[in-house]
């Protein structure tokens, strides 16, 4: 070996040896990740970091195009470890390392996908160090959205300024996404997401021109985009209609108002109105009350489609009048909605004037008073809805009045009115009207409303309970149904102890009695279950204890949530006379998802009249029905079903109850 | 009563930002139409089901109101839906064109989480209102753009969960009402926690995971795949990444958390009382999660400013522990009560406060609906403060007022994501 070999080959040996432990290094460092806690993955980590910049080199290096199917699992986990970790507060100095290692390896990849990979680390973790080399993804139309999102999210003046920079000299394919990401950074709010424009992967030309101009904003920008009213070409029109939404105020509104002004077609009048619409100044809502006077009918409809709020309360006067004298009754039906949406009260309080002048209750007593001429019914409605939108407790005296008149449509809103904006002073006349009520719909529309009126006030529903159960005593079989749905409607002790001797009644007929348990079966609280059940004791006659055990399990499956089967169903099974009222119980019962209707079949398991029915009435209650209906998995209930099904020889029984059991296994 | 803002446009408004203008239409109402002597069915409600691949086909059968029109980016997927429904239904690939459409005064959004918020920004603009599969959002910034855009415009909105009002609670065997009742009684004292996992009666369902060995495949024909990516990073085709299993991936969902943790946390959030507030810690303990594709969490913990916690147990060990448990008490699944370690039934509570559960009754009313943007943001920032701790793998300091972590730059770029192309809120 000559004096050179001897020299070099110690220091490719010591190279070599360097390397080959540089490299074991690296495979160790990279089979710690996923790390399986927090300790562990930070630890890891911390061991790449400590490594230094070769090994965080050397597994950037490993990262594959997306294509590899994750073969390269161990480096990419590394990477977006590292990102969490170096971006944690208080390791800034891994964080300049790292974000120096995805800048370089950035720059060394050729494949866009692994770009993108680093990219999106850098969106994580990337300060003023990386945007250098994120602008220079701007240029490619394949790296342009990771890098231009990296920027987005770094957020800072270098990287406004990189923005910016690129904006003058990237290809155009690329200008929209880092325009989008100058706008993010600024807060600038999102422009308005358009059919198709947003998607068009080539605009024209025109609309490029006009995007550019809008960056510009002000007076000259304005008449440009306000020029495009006269444009034949209406997708043109349209994108300087969106546009404008990027140029606030007075300036953007007025070259548009005056276009408006001279345009002869009302298909693009109507389409500035609805641009107008959405404008907070003042001239735009001048603008917007104006066409409501428009000649043509597609104009008028344009603004009185999108008028609500304070515009809509500024040009009341109008509204009104084309709910009274509309020019055809889809404008009554608009300007009606607009006064829905208008602010302040002095839209509810005109609507309570038009309807309180022309009310049945405003009948004067005065010498030679007339009546002023009504109102048709459809009008007099629109006057009860504007009401119910925007009308007060002070108002509530107008629907109250209005539950005499002529008209059952307006009746039954004058009841939505008063669920909405009654008070206490409202329940005598509708009670009233409750009381004479002829038609189902307007006697339901007063128990409702009653309801409503009273839902805060005990003592009132108290009151009313009490009227209604006195009522209902000496009720014909023609009133009673009415005070027992009544009573329904309020619930509670009282009323359940009324229709319960209502169901008793010498004086009412079956088909009454029926409707007795029938409510009281359907009552809102357990009030009802239990008269129903003290039922039992009293009655005899053998079809109306069936109707009576059926009612007991109709009202204990309603209210199962909160049923409590012991103390309510259970001692029901003491009173049952015969086979017949143990069968209609158990096939109650079997209805019952719940574990107390599950317990109270089982004594019937081993009663000889029934057992079978038992065992069926159980399988029915506790096996699953389906995926999403698992059934009852109870242990005492599980064990009950294993000894029907040892005793039981129905076959489809068996196999029901067996497929239970082994859901309730198997979960 | 309900006041309405400023500037709202009407439920039958058509598009106002001229997107039909752009498009070739003109911002006609549908009287104009149908002619002079058209009269608008004046209590009908106009839906639209945007994504009717899976959830969205449950939407078309809801009663209340009238299918107007569906919406998908995959043509097998429309198909289907189309053929379920009545003639003259009109089918859309683009939503933005559903929503130029004035007969629709309500807009279903079911398609996956990274598209709820933009979808239902353009919709409150449009003049729409709004019911939104869960999670509400994907990220919290979004969340907050959309509790924007619905109260300026004045729109009606709901999430697709329903127990702080109706229902049986999933394993707890109760419905929310009596928990409620119970714990604003005071009996259990104060402050609460609340274990939610699978011994409590949850699942949080870990099989919505991703797959970190996904080879690009060919895009099949029916499917738009860029239209379906939208605002999310542009990542080559795979099935797994779509259709119901979109649930596994970062990108676009979170999980079992994000699928399910809505429905398990939105009433959590309303018996504490927290519907106007977050947590101010978050603390996690997972493994490392994949910068692509979710995977299991074993426990998250957030715990409010007066000490009230929320602990969502992802393995099971909360055995035996109650479901909620106060300094004087604990209340255990199935309802059963301990009072200073004696059992107890309560009876007589008072009823909580009425809610309004029938959306489309509010929309007729303009009521607010129980679960609306502004609760149902602050429950589903519960799923993504969960999320965005076990992604960057450390505990988590937030400020429910600014609605921002504390000191950690990191965690706060999570709340606004960048998006794809043209898409931004």
């Amino acid at each position: 070996m000559n004096r050179k070999m001897k020299f070099f080959v110690p220091v490719l040996m010591a190279v070599l040896m360097a390397t080959l432990a540089h490299a074991a290094t690296v495979d160790e460092l990279l089979a710690k990740f996923p790390g399986q806690n927090m300790a562990d993955t930070n630890a890891a980590c911390a061991a790449i970091v400590n490594a230094g910049v070769p090994a965080l080199a050397d597994i950037c290096a490993k990262i594959l195009p997306e294509a590899s199917g994750g073969a390269d699992l161990a480096p990419r986990l590394a990477v977006s470890g590292l990102a969490k970790y170096c971006g944690a507060p208080g390791h800034e100095a891994a964080r300049a390392l790292f974000t120096q290692a995805l800048v370089d390896a950035m720059g060394r990849a050729t494949d866009p996908t692994v770009k993108q990979f680093f990219a999106f680390h850098l969106e994580w973790t990337g300060n003023d160090a990386a945007v250098p080399a994120l602008a220079a993804l701007l240029d490619n139309a394949a790296t342009v959205q990771p890098g231009a999102a990296a920027l987005e999210a770094i957020g800072t003046p270098a990287a406004v300024e990189a923005l910016k920079a690129k904006l003058a000299t990237v290809p155009e394919a690329c200008k929209a996404r880092i325009g989008k990401a100058l706008d993010v950074i600024a807060g600038k709010p999102a422009a308005p997401v358009a059919p198709k424009a947003a998607k068009t992967k080539g605009p024209s030309a025109r609309a490029i021109a006009l995007e550019a101009l809008v960056h510009e904003k002000g007076e000259r920008a304005a008449n440009e985009l306000a020029a495009a009213a006269s444009d034949t070409d209406p997708q043109y029109r349209g994108a300087a209609l969106l546009l404008t939404g990027r140029i606030p105020g007075k300036v953007g509104s007025v070259p548009w108002i005056r276009a408006m002004r001279a345009a002869k077609d009302p298909a693009v009048r109507a389409q500035i109105v609805a641009m107008l619409a959405t404008r907070d100044d003042d001239s735009a809502q001048k603008a917007l009350l104006a066409a409501l006077r428009d000649d043509d009918m597609t104009v008028r409809s344009a603004a009185l489609e999108t008028i609500s709020g304070g515009v809509a309360e500024k040009g009341q006067k109008v509204l009104f009048h084309m709910v009274a004298e509309p020019a055809s009754s889809n404008e009554m039906l608009e300007a009606k909605q607009a006064l829905k949406r208008a602010t302040g009260t002095a839209v509810a309080d005109e609507a309570a004037r038009r309807y309180a002048k022309q009310c049945p209750c405003a009948a004067r007593d005065i010498p030679g008073w007339v009546p002023p001429k009504p109102d048709p019914p459809e009008t007099r409605r629109a006057w009860l809805e504007i009401l119910t939108a925007r009308g007060t407790d002070k108002h509530a005296h107008v629907p109250a009045g209005a539950l005499q008149d002529d008209d059952a449509a307006v009746r039954l809103e004058a009841y939505a009115a008063l669920r909405v904006i009654g008070g206490a002073g409202q329940v005598e006349p509708v009670y009233t009207s409750f009381l004479a009520a002829k038609a189902d719909n307007e006697e339901a529309a007063a128990r409702e409303t009653l309801a409503a009126l009273t839902k805060k006030d005990a003592a009132a529903r108290d009151s009313l309970t009490a009227r209604a159960a006195e009522k209902l005593t000496s009720a014909s079989d023609a009133d009673a149904p009415r005070f027992m749905r009544l009573l329904n409607t309020f619930g509670g002790a009282t009323g359940a102890k009324a229709l319960a001797a209502a169901a008793l009644s010498p004086t009412l007929t079956e088909a009454t009695h029926q409707e007795a348990l029938h409510q009281l079966a359907v009552w809102p609280d357990p009030a009802g279950l239990a008269q129903i059940s003290a039922l039992l004791d009293s009655v005899e006659v053998a079809a109306i204890r069936i109707s009576i055990i059926e009612a007991v399990c109709d009202a204990a499956k309603r209210g199962s949530d909160s049923t409590d089967f012991a103390a309510t169903v259970t001692p029901v099974s003491a009173k049952l006379r015969n086979a017949d009222e143990k069968r209609a119980f158990l096939k109650g019962l079997g209805s019952i998802r719940v574990v107390g209707a599950a317990r109270a079949i089982t004594p019937f398991l081993d009663d000889p009249e029934v057992a079978t029915e038992a065992g069926v009435a159980l399988a029915d209650s506790a096996c699953m029905k389906s995926e999403k209906d698992k059934g009852l998995a109870d242990l005492d209930i599980l064990l009950l079903l294993e000894k029907v099904k040892t005793a039981s020889k129905d076959k489809a029984l068996v196999k029901r109850i067996q497929a239970h059991l082994d859901a309730v296994k198997k979960n | 009563m309900n006041d309405v803002s400023k500037s709202t446009p009407s439920r039958r408004e058509f598009l106002s930002r001229s997107a039909a203008a752009a498009f070739g239409f003109s911002i006609v109402p549908r009287h104009v139409l149908g002619g002079l002597a058209f009269t608008a069915p004046s209590d009908e409600i106009g839906r639209a089901v945007i994504g009717v691949g899976g959830m969205g086909r449950g939407h078309l059968g809801y009663t209340g109101a009238r299918t107007v029109a569906v919406c998908d980016v995959d043509k097998g997927h429309l198909k289907s839906a189309l053929d379920s429904l009545d003639k003259g239904v009109k089918g859309f690939g683009d939503f933005r064109e559903v929503l130029a459409l004035p007969e629709v005064d309500v807009v279903h959004i079911a398609t996956p989480p990274h598209w709820h918020g933009l979808i239902s920004i353009a919709a409150a603009e449009a003049g729409k209102d709004i019911w939104c599969e869960k999670p509400m959002t994907r990220t919290i910034g979004e969340g907050r753009r959309v509790v924007e855009s619905v109260q300026k415009h004045g729109r009606i909105f709901r999430i697709n969960t329903w127990f702080r009002f109706k229902d049986n609670f999933y394993g707890f065997g109760s419905t929310v009402k009596p928990i409620k009742q119970i714990v604003d009684s005071g009996e259990l004292g104060w402050p609460l926690k609340v274990t939610v996992g699978s011994t409590t009666g949850f699942d949080f369902k870990f099989f919505w995971s991703g797959k970190t060995d996904l080879t690009p495949q060919p895009i099949p024909a029916e499917l738009d795949y860029d239209f379906w990516l939208g605002p999310a990073p542009d990542k080559p085709y795979h099935p797994h990444r779509v259709h119901q299993t979109f649930r596994g991936y970062w990108d676009y969902d979170g999980g079992g958390l994000g699928d399910m943790g809505m429905h398990y946390l939105d009433p959590v959030q309303y018996l504490l009382g927290k519907d106007d507030t977050s947590p101010v810690e978050i603390e996690v303990d997972a493994p490392q999660q994949d910068a692509d594709a979710v995977s299991s969490w074993r426990r998250i913990t957030m715990r409010y400013a007066d000490g009230c916690e929320i602990i969502l147990d992802g393995e099971g060990k909360s055995e035996g522990q109650p479901y909620i448990e106060g300094p004087k008490g604990k209340l255990y699944k199935g309802l059963r009560l301990e009072i200073n370690g004696q059992e107890k039934v309560l009876k007589g509570l008072p009823e909580p406060a009425t809610q309004e559960g029938d959306f489309y009754s509010c929309v007729r009313t303009r009521r607010r609906f129980a679960l609306n943007e502004s609760n149902g943001h602050r429950s589903c920032t519960l799923v993504n403060l969960g999320k965005i701790a076990v992604q960057l793998g450390r505990n988590l300091r937030y400020d429910p007022v600014k609605e921002e972590f504390i000191g950690d730059e990191e965690a706060n770029r999570q709340i606004f994501q960048p998006m794809r192309g043209a898409w931004r809120v």
